[in-house]
């Protein structure tokens, strides 16, 4: 890995991180093959970038990516 | 083959605890309609279990809830189906696995060449949040209710006479218009919620015969 990919990985997970902190602390995500995790759970995966880590990453990615090429309001505007 | 249902129902954590209690839609509508259901409960969820009753009820339709990975679906905590070794107890039956990941390869590998079996479920990992304060009664929970009502759809579509693909677009369709109300109803959590819908409603996949009903 470059470092420039390197810095980028860890932007990534600033960037996802800085989501998972703003949501309340009542809320538990469902995600793999293990009970659900508190967002400070959900933070450390992240920061490890274990498994489940990547999967949280991943579906942050999914869904920008979703946002930024209109594919989100494209199906949302058919409901 | 019989028109009736098996579904699993696992309780050993408070992710399989939620989807079990959810499942209760499922049972409803299948009463309604005089489907007969059979319920493997905790416990009841395991290999042995599940091999002996399809064999013996040869039940048209397989509601799966619990774990899963790839190539293998999970009951009470131990393995229920695994790629190679019982996925042939599948084949040519209506599926449905609200398990992470089992569509993509599992799901997959039981519908070649199939007729009449389809399989619905998830190519990643199925994601729901839950509210901590309803851990001790999930069904008051209304965040969890966003993302198991609309999965739940498509059983309860199926069992409601819909085909395979109109109950995997009815489903799909339930969570676009969740995320819709979701990021109207903007709060500090919309965001986070709407991004597990979303992967939810892109992971969703069906594999085999589009066309069938129950």
């Amino acid at each position: 890995m470059t470092e420039e990919n390197k810095e980028i990985n860890e932007e990534l997970k600033e960037v996802v991180i800085m989501r998972i902190e703003a949501i309340p602390s009542n809320l538990r995500l469902s995600i793999g093959s293990e009970e659900s995790l508190n967002k400070e759970q959900m933070i450390e995966h992240v920061r490890k970038g274990d498994e489940t880590g990547k999967q949280i990453i991943n579906s942050h990615l999914s869904f920008m990516k979703a946002i930024a090429r209109g594919e989100l309001t494209k199906a949302l505007a058919s409901v | 083959m019989r028109r009736e249902i098996l579904i699993t129902l696992p309780r050993h954590d408070d992710v399989t605890e939620y989807l079990s209690q959810f499942s209760q839609q499922i049972e409803d509508s299948a009463n309604e309609k005089g489907i007969k259901i059979k319920k493997l409960k905790d416990k009841e969820a395991n290999q042995k279990e599940f091999e002996k009753v399809i064999k013996k009820l040869d039940c048209r339709m397989i509601v799966f809830n619990g774990h899963g990975s790839a190539e293998e679906i999970r009951g009470q905590k131990e393995i229920i189906v695994k790629l190679g070794v019982n996925d042939n107890l599948l084949k040519e039956r209506i599926v449905y696995a609200r398990s992470c990941h089992v569509a993509s390869k599992l799901g997959k590998e039981c519908t070649k060449n199939t007729k009449e079996g389809c399989f619905i479920g998830y190519d990643r990992p199925f994601q729901f949040y839950v509210d901590m304060q309803w851990l001790g009664n999930p069904l008051k929970d209304n965040i969890a209710r966003l993302f198991l009502q609309s999965s739940n759809l498509i059983p309860i579509s199926i069992i409601k006479g819909d085909s395979t693909s109109d109950a995997n677009e009815n489903s799909k369709r339930q969570i676009l218009k969740n995320i819709n109300k979701v990021l109207r109803d903007l709060n500090a959590e919309s965001f986070k919620i709407a991004e597990a819908l979303w992967n939810n409603y892109e992971g969703q996949v069906l594999h085999g015969n589009p066309d069938v009903k129950l």
